[in-house]
């Protein structure tokens, strides 16, 4: 307790965490204002008779009807479909790049000795950095929610929209989803960062790792559809799978058809809590059995 | 002061630590007692650091014990480090915090009534006056000022200061030595490593050389340092030196200082006898001793095996 007593003290006087939850904040309003902005001028600008030169009159009609349903989910009864996936796609990259630098840091300043010759054990050790990373995360997603639900309610009243069907359970259920989606994420950095005991690379192999798996999963299963049964073991899949529960989804943001189903929601938390227990186990092994030298 | 078991307060026995093929701590034996400052002295690489990463817990000995009041580092880890404080040779703190705010986020680890003596401790070691400011702003000495102040907030029985003197001016070199003494006095042991060989002379009760990780030399500093036998000024030196070549196991050289006597530690008296029962009144009989900087390099210059002084 005492360890994380520490951790906390020295976390709140940092400029990282205040500067991460700074943007969120500006990135959760600044991306409703946006997206209001741009799709806006743009069914003006068709309402108006002036399609740009790609628009020919048949389609524009279908044009038309496809930007009123993106600009339709900027409305607070689409908050667990879009504002938080929009948390949750900044949060995972902003978490690894966060976590990298907390644990990493302990090494490239050398504190990490510090720390121990202080009496700490290292399994100690490590429960303060994760649980102070997982505390964290919870203001993150906290700010970053509270942000979009303000944001879609601020243009939406802009927009004239409807601002009735905001479902408060339907969002807290969402952020916790979110919250555990982060987790897999701020292991495997931890795990990356204690291995080769630099920030950089915490932050370059996680960030590779979160965009490649994606990117990986989706041509294993365009080349083979049977290759799902593989991709649905990684974490893409199942952050996505766990993501979309329970999500009344919109009218462009609905799966397609023709994709492999996703994993169950309690399949996907079950390899993801194996994925996140199996980087930390390791994490603590490798703190284990290296000797931290004074020198 | 007496000396028994029950005031050891640090301990090692037999410790090994092997990386790969190369021995870095050959079991090495070690003690600290109540109130005495050790100094634990070695060229680079022969193993000081690794023997105090091994107290500390820091690096895992494969084989041996380390004692802190009695408990064992390798299974009371908690209860042997509570005892403990150690200024590490590289002073690690977080740059973007003040030295307060660093000794506050020590003195959350350590619990206790430390956080309450930040502030006195910050005062001791003379930096209250820049107490505010960020850790990256430090000189050398203002950070190694600091990693001492860390290592007294919990008022420890037993204090490791790995090259306390570090980058400090003269003056701050004198506060340390005096600090040192001050912590001794307090009825706390103190295990120091330095290469300023003339600190360790003037603080330390006794010194351990260790080299390839094994101690060639170790005891109380008259043991280390060699006794060369005596410089005697005296007015008729040519009728002196043809007395003393009387005495057994005497050897003498004129030179210009006096005659330069080899002869064995605690023989002055003989010899100044010798001399007065000849008529001869000598001014000066100055026992001579090799510096601990000139028994260092001998015992360091090669293995040294058969340098055990105790």
């Amino acid at each position: 307790m005492r360890t994380l007593r520490s951790e906390v003290f020295r976390l709140r006087h940092r400029w990282m965490p205040w500067i991460v939850l700074g943007i969120i904040l500006a990135l959760g309003f600044g991306m409703y204002e946006l997206i209001y902005m741009t799709l806006n001028t743009q069914i003006k600008l068709l309402e108006s008779g002036n399609a740009p030169a790609n628009v020919t009159q048949g389609n524009a009609e279908a044009t038309l009807k496809q930007l009123r349903d993106t600009l339709a989910s900027i409305r607070p009864s689409q908050i667990p479909a879009f504002g938080i996936s929009l948390v949750a796609g900044l949060g995972s990259v902003m978490l690894i790049v966060f976590t990298a630098s907390h644990v990493g840091t302990e090494f490239t300043w050398g504190t990490l000795r510090t720390v121990l010759a202080n009496g700490v054990g290292r399994a100690e050790f490590l429960a303060a950095k994760l649980v102070s990373i997982l505390l964290f995360a919870l203001v993150f997603a906290v700010v970053g929610i509270a942000a979009v639900v303000a944001a879609s309610f601020i243009v939406s009243a802009q927009a004239g929209f409807d601002t009735n069907g905001f479902d408060g359970g339907a969002v807290a259920a969402a952020s916790w989803r979110t919250l555990y989606a982060f987790l897999p994420y701020i292991a495997l950095t931890t795990v990356i960062v204690t291995w080769a005991r630099s920030t950089g690379a915490g932050v370059a192999a996680g960030l590779v790792i979160y965009f490649a798996e994606s990117l990986i999963a989706q041509l294993l299963i365009g080349f083979d559809r049977n290759f799902a049964t593989v991709a649905n073991l990684g974490i893409a899949r199942n952050v996505e799978a766990l993501s979309q529960a329970g999500v009344r989804v919109g009218v462009n943001t609905g799966p397609n058809p023709n994709a492999p189903a996703l994993p169950d929601p309690t399949q996907a938390a079950v390899v993801l809590a194996l994925w996140t227990a199996t980087f930390i186990a390791l994490a603590y092994w490798r703190l284990r059995s290296r000797d931290i030298t004074l020198a | 002061m007496p000396v028994n078991a029950a005031e050891v307060v640090l301990s090692t026995s037999g410790l090994v630590k092997r990386f790969a093929d190369l021995t870095a701590v050959d079991h090495l034996d070690l003690e600290v007692r109540r109130g005495e400052v050790v100094g634990l002295l070695g060229p680079n690489g022969a193993g000081k650091s690794t023997t105090i990463g091994m107290i500390l817990g820091l690096v895992r000995a494969n084989a041996g014990t380390a004692q802190v009041m009695g408990h064992d580092v390798g299974t009371q880890r908690r209860a042997a480090l509570a005892q403990l404080g150690a200024m590490l040779e590289v002073t690690s703190f977080y740059p973007h915090l003040s030295g307060r705010d660093n000794l506050m986020a020590v003195a959350i680890l350590r619990g206790g009534t430390a956080a309450s003596r930040v502030d006195p401790m910050l005062a001791r070691i003379g930096l209250a006056q820049r107490a505010s400011s960020k850790f990256r702003t430090y000189s050398l000495g203002m950070r190694q000022r600091l990693g001492i102040a860390a290592t007294l907030l919990h008022d420890p029985a037993v204090v490791i200061l790995d090259e306390p003197a570090n980058g400090l001016d003269p003056a701050g070199q004198r506060e340390i030595r005096d600090l040192i003494r001050e912590l001794a006095k307090e009825g706390r042991g103190v295990l120091l490593t330095s290469h300023l060989l003339h600190e360790v002379e003037q603080v330390c009760d006794r010194v351990i050389v260790i080299q390839k990780g094994r101690v060639v030399a170790s005891g109380p500093l008259a043991k280390i340092t060699r006794n060369e036998g005596y410089l005697i000024r005296v007015a008729d030196a040519r009728a002196a030196a043809n007395v003393l070549r009387t005495v057994h196991d005497v050897t003498v050289t004129e030179s210009p200082d006096g005659l330069d006597v080899v002869a064995a530690a605690g023989r002055g008296a003989e010899l100044n006898r010798a001399l007065v029962t000849q008529g001869i009144y000598a001014e000066a009989i100055i026992p001579r001793t090799s510096s601990l900087e000139d028994a260092f390099m001998e015992l360091t210059a090669n293995e040294g095996t058969d340098a055990h002084a105790s």
